[in-house]
């Protein structure tokens, strides 16, 4: 793609030593506020995700976490505040361009290309990073073959490393629940990202799923030297694998810290139970 | 019905499914990518030919050039259109890009009318397509070998772009889900452009060799083909692209056929596509080829 901006690829693309200065975070939220007509999703937000982190984001439901998934990967246009990726105001710019910056997500409700094969799931994240076009395509026959080659068996390396080897030319669709869902981690990987967001992975997993699931993320996250945020309702799994949280409820921050000072915070405690909607009235 | 008839009419059957395949593909595509039925598909179809007609009777540019020039030209039309028809349209209702279509098509039949004038103008027909050929005892000429020949070339070659390489990956995916695909870094509105252009394209080739076919060209020549071939991806399974081929290919085998078996019946030529679309929205409503119905998510 032409318009993909250099200074993203220098401070974001994994595997770049050129580490940026330790207090620039990853991920930033500056005053995200989100209004749908008179509703205001999210209000104020405030992030600062450090580059390496794993990192939470819970709240009951309705809180505002996908809303700002939706924001931060640019499916939603925010009212006002900035989103900003190593510094880079990336606020608003059109979900393709945000992916080819280096954000990469998956979502709550799985949403793969069912229509396609688990190899070609994971091809459509990796043409991003491919330069050749159509009419090189049609014309360049060798040099495209090649890297088509080399694509596949990039993809196949991907697939192999997420456990998925073997069910590379099953359609998306037929794959169990489970494996879904690891194919859409698979995908989002494929895009190479910096910063990858990862909505209620666990959504839908029974003990034994989501024990192996929090070993991936931990696992993905080192190896691909990537920032995760996660958004999850299962408490286990936020407080067994993020370093930091932030806590949402009703559009609002409640809390922000370490799992263990998150399961003291009385406010998060009264929004889990219920009591926060006496609270507040 | 000797069996030299019977092969002369099979050639005509053949040649005719071609024309109809090559223009349901852009039915199919489109709708494929933004279920929109491009009621402007047959008007594109038409002015591909008047284009090809002024490049080699008012430029005089060699036919070669000319044909080449018209099918850009006519990819382009397409892109055009569906910047400044459809994509406005995007978010709202269906209906509404729907209307659009159909008044896009309006508006170029009528346009064709008041700039190419309603006679119909003689398509330059170059001599190397008509060169007599005697097969089996059924004289034919040339031009009835490229029809189907060239036909089957653009098809691999489309089906090397849709299945082989990053655009038409990207259509296939976009063809699923609009927001993932863009999420992974594709720019839908390009696929949609090139969706255009390549339907555009492709209906520009059967609109070039109907002139060569048919030798006389009109501004409302849109309307039938373009009803027809419509009825040809619906027929096939729309949204499915060897369905729109096979539809074509049924559909004008099954006029000509007609037309050869029941001459008494050759007045209803035109009805029988559309007998057939009655048939199979009854029968299989998805078409022959059609996955069953889902919806987009």
């Amino acid at each position: 793609m032409l318009d993909t901006n250099d200074a993203f690829d220098a401070n974001g693309a994994p595997g770049t030593d050129s580490a940026p200065s330790a207090d620039l975070p990853a991920l930033a939220c500056e005053s995200v506020t989100m209004r749908f007509g008179g509703l205001t999703a999210v209000d104020g937000f405030n992030l600062r995700v450090p580059k390496g982190a794993l990192y939470g984001l819970i709240g009951p439901n309705g809180a505002g976490k996908t809303t700002v998934f939706n924001i931060v990967s640019g499916v939603l246009r925010p009212s006002a505040g900035a989103v900003k990726l190593f510094g880079v105001d990336v606020t608003g710019l059109s979900p393709d361009r945000i992916a080819r910056s280096g954000i990469a997500r998956t979502f709550q409700n799985i949403r793969l290309f069912r229509n396609l094969t688990v190899l070609d799931n994971v091809l459509v994240g990796l043409h991003l990073r491919r330069e050749a076009n159509l009419a090189q395509a049609m014309l360049a026959l060798p040099r495209h073959r090649a890297e088509e080659t080399q694509m596949a068996a990039t993809a196949a390396q991907l697939l192999e490393e997420i456990g998925l080897a073997g069910v590379s030319h099953y359609r998306a669709s037929a794959l169990p629940y489970g494996r879904q869902r690891r194919l859409e981690i698979a995908r989002a990987l494929a895009t190479k990202p910096a910063v990858l967001l990862l909505d209620e992975p666990a959504a839908g997993m029974n003990p034994a799923e989501t024990e192996d699931l929090m070993r991936l993320i931990t696992d993905i996250r080192n190896r691909f030297s990537l920032t995760i945020l996660l958004i999850e309702h299962e408490m286990k799994v936020v407080m067994g694998i993020c370093e930091r949280m932030t806590v949402l409820d009703h559009g609002d921050t409640i809390a922000e810290g370490t799992p263990d000072e998150i399961q003291r915070n009385d406010r998060v405690i009264k929004a889990y139970l219920g009591g926060g909607a006496v609270a507040r009235a | 019905m000797t069996l030299e008839i019977f092969l002369q009419n099979a050639a005509n059957g053949i040649t005719l499914g071609s024309l109809y395949a090559l223009l349901a593909i852009g039915y199919t595509m489109v709708y494929g990518i933004l279920r929109l039925i491009n009621f402007a598909h047959g008007e594109i179809f038409m002015i591909s030919t008047y284009f090809a007609f002024y490049g080699t009777a008012i430029f005089a540019l060699p036919w070669q050039v000319a044909f080449v020039v018209a099918i850009v030209l006519t990819a382009l039309l397409g892109v055009v259109i569906e910047r400044a028809a459809y994509r406005p349209l995007r978010d709202a209702p269906r209906i509404s890009a729907l209307i659009s279509a159909i008044g896009v098509s309006f508006l170029m039949a009528n346009l064709g009318l008041v700039i190419f004038g309603g006679r119909p103008k003689t398509f330059y027909r170059p001599p190397i397509f008509q060169v007599p050929i005697e097969l089996g005892g059924v004289r034919v000429v040339a031009l009835f070998f490229v029809i189907p020949l060239l036909t089957a070339i653009l098809l691999v070659a489309l089906n090397y772009i849709v299945y082989k390489t990053k655009t038409g990956l990207a259509m296939r995916a976009a063809q699923w889900d609009f927001d993932t695909t863009r999420l992974m870094g594709v720019d839908v509105d390009r696929a949609i452009s090139i969706t255009f252009a390549i339907g555009s394209a492709l209906a520009a080739v059967g609109g070039i060799m109907w002139g060569l076919r048919f030798a006389e060209i009109n501004p409302n020549m849109g309307l039938f083909p373009g009803l027809k071939c419509f009825i040809a991806a619906v027929f096939g399974g729309i949204g499915n692209i060897s369905g729109a081929v096979l539809g074509g290919f049924i559909l004008g085998f099954g006029e000509i056929m007609l037309v050869a078996f029941l001459p008494g019946l050759a007045g209803y030529r035109d009805a029988f596509a559309f007998v057939v679309l009655i048939l199979i929205l009854l029968v299989r409503p998805t078409g022959l080829l059609g996955d069953k119905q889902r919806v987009k998510v």
